[in-house]
């Protein structure tokens, strides 16, 4: 599980995932969920989404995984080769395909 | 996270994944009572003052274990993986449809037992592969 600075800066900038945990409680987060929590704070600040949760987001009209396989091929085929320069994980791919697929962030560089 | 009857008989018996694991908080287990949850930090303890109890539970892994397993670079992971997917013989179906697997849990599993073990998952159990 990617917890790098740059994953948590990625995570942290794209507003509209942090949103969509939000609205869920902080049940079992120690156990459950990835939060980068501030120095000093008992509260999480940044949810930090694992694949999984990722692709639970963007993938909600077919449960066969290959169809996300293939819309994640797609995306990654477009993409310099193997990744966009700086993409460290497989977290940070898969939340990269899910700003665009969700929220048409073509080429989103964090903001 | 694949919680499925089919992903937990998959991992129950892919024996080699259960060997591999490092017990750590928030990994996904299924215990005897069938049960599903992520082991606190409370469970490790009691792991670790009773390990008998691992006998009682076994590791559902996450999508990232699962990968760590095969190389800790993601990029060379990720190209084998895409390379095994799309190597399938069978015109108009996949080795995902023909294995009947239901989640990128079950599909990164079996790329793993493939990739290390030779095995893959065929009528309920790991067979190696002819």
């Amino acid at each position: 599980m990617d917890t790098s600075e740059q994953y948590a800066n990625m995570c942290q900038k794209a507003t509209g995932i942090q949103q969509l945990r939000r609205m869920e409680s902080y049940i079992d987060i120690t156990e459950k969920d990835y939060y980068i929590t501030a120095l000093g704070s008992d509260l999480p600040t940044t949810w930090l989404p694992r694949q999984d949760q990722l692709q639970e987001i963007v993938h909600t009209c077919c449960t066969n995984p290959m169809c996300l396989l293939i819309d994640f091929f797609n995306y990654c085929r477009e993409l310099p080769n193997p990744a966009p320069e700086g993409t460290d994980s497989m977290e940070q791919l898969w939340l990269l395909f899910t700003m665009k697929t969700i929220y048409s962030k073509e080429e989103w560089d964090g903001d | 996270m694949d919680t499925s009857r089919q992903y937990i008989d998959m991992c129950i018996k892919a024996e080699e994944i259960q060997k591999r694991w490092g017990v750590l908080p928030g990994d996904y287990v299924w215990d005897r009572i069938d049960l599903v949850f992520p082991l606190s930090h409370n469970n490790i303890t009691y792991i670790f003052k009773d390990p008998r109890l691992l006998d009682m539970i076994f590791w559902l892994p996450r999508q990232d274990q699962l990968q760590d397993i095969i190389s800790e670079n993601w990029q060379v992971v990720w190209g084998d993986f895409h390379l095994w997917i799309q190597d399938y013989d069978v015109p108009g179906t996949t080795r995902v449809d023909v294995l009947g697997l239901t989640s990128m849990e079950q599909v990164w599993l079996t790329f793993v037992m493939y990739e290390l073990y030779k095995k893959e998952w065929r009528t309920g159990e790991w067979k190696g592969i002819q």
